[in-house]
């Protein structure tokens, strides 16, 4: 970088420097207000899809434990009666799914045996 | 994502690219101006920025033109985006222009100039644009209210500019014709440079906003799905597409 300054020719900065740099330097500021409006509306965003993200997320654990609840018979939250470690239950699976109008949180699962009820 | 925010990383890259050249073939290809010096280099900056503001307007009456033909809201935002980006570039162009006229002139506007005059009079229109759009609460009223002011204002930008070009009795200097202008070789490269550079530089800024938006208008949708349109303030009044 230094090599290439010091064959780059000299600018006459000394009368019309303090214009010209005025010109761009304005220029400048102008695109950096105009990114940091931006900026803070992305920061906005980001911080609603987060919410959003946090509230599907507790919808879905909270339908997840409600339908185990139904399927079993048991708390979800019990320590004493893991769920997976009954004969019973060999698969649980579930899934979010959101698109569409009205679209909401659909939580499927599959137990297999006789508590496999839906 | 939507089409047209498609290659945005490529075109963000180009445009780096084009303005780090732009800015090296001005301040150390292009010879210094005989009869104004060094700051003539602020014409690589002013002059571009007028031009592409004034496209911009063009385009966003162009966008008009499309939303009133197919109704369909993403012309709305293009012309929005357009006009908003434009009056950027302008008042960054009209600020430049003054500190050259300051530096040249001797004075930061010239009251009795026709094209100084003349486009402050299309910043100043178009400065009503975003007024415009805020007082109408309907969206689709909005966007049709505002094509149509996009549609008519972007046909007074060229008649505008014909108009001046055809008034005898100015001091702003003609640089630029039809017959290529009088701009030496060395100049006219890095001159188009630059105008390619801006012409990149909104280009970019303008795709940028338009997803910003589009991502927004995105998220108050998924939320409405989820959560039902209690969870959604309403977007009440606003100047931009919603």
């Amino acid at each position: 970088m230094s090599a290439l300054f010091a064959e780059a020719p000299a600018l006459p900065l000394h009368t019309a420097g303090p214009y010209v740099a005025a010109a761009y330097i304005v220029f400048v500021l102008i695109l950096l207000i105009y990114v940091g409006i931006m900026a803070t509306r992305l920061t906005r965003n980001q911080r609603e899809l987060a919410e959003l993200r946090r509230q599907v997320e507790e919808r879905e654990h909270l339908a997840t434990k409600s339908d185990l609840t139904r399927v079993t018979g048991r708390e979800l939250d019990d320590p004493a009666t893991p769920f997976l470690s009954t004969e019973n239950d060999n698969e649980i699976h579930s899934h979010v799914g959101v698109g569409g109008e009205g679209a909401a949180v659909d939580v499927d699962i599959a137990a297999a045996g006789e508590g496999g009820e839906q | 994502m939507s089409t047209h925010v498609r290659h945005l990383r490529g075109l963000t890259i180009a445009t780096a690219a084009t303005m780090t050249a732009a800015l090296a073939l001005v301040f150390f290809y292009a010879p210094l101006d005989a009869e104004q010096g060094f700051v003539q280099k602020i014409f690589y900056l002013h002059v571009p920025l007028a031009i592409v503001s004034l496209v911009g307007y063009c385009l966003g009456g162009v966008f008009g033109i499309a939303y009133l033909r197919t109704g369909k809201r993403a012309w709305d935002m293009r012309s929005y985006c357009a006009i908003h980006m434009s009056l950027i570039f302008s008042v960054a162009g009209i600020i430049a222009g003054s500190i050259w006229a300051k530096a040249s002139w001797g004075h930061w506007w010239v009251w009795s100039e026709p094209t100084l005059v003349s486009y402050l009079i299309v910043i100043l229109l178009f400065c009503t644009y975003q007024p415009l759009r805020f007082s109408i609460e309907d969206p689709e009223r909005q966007a049709r209210y505002a094509a149509v002011f996009a549609v008519v204002c972007g046909a007074f930008v060229p008649v505008n500019f014909i108009v001046v070009r055809l008034s005898v009795e100015y001091v702003h200097p003609r640089v630029l014709n039809l017959e290529g202008g009088n701009l030496p070789g060395s100049m006219k490269l890095a001159f188009y440079a630059s105008l390619l550079a801006f012409a990149l530089l909104f280009a970019t800024l303008m795709k940028y906003e338009m997803l910003a938006k589009e991502t927004r208008i995105e998220t108050r949708r998924l939320r409405r799905s989820l959560l039902g349109d209690d969870a959604v303030r309403p977007f009440g009044r606003t100047a931009a597409p919603s």
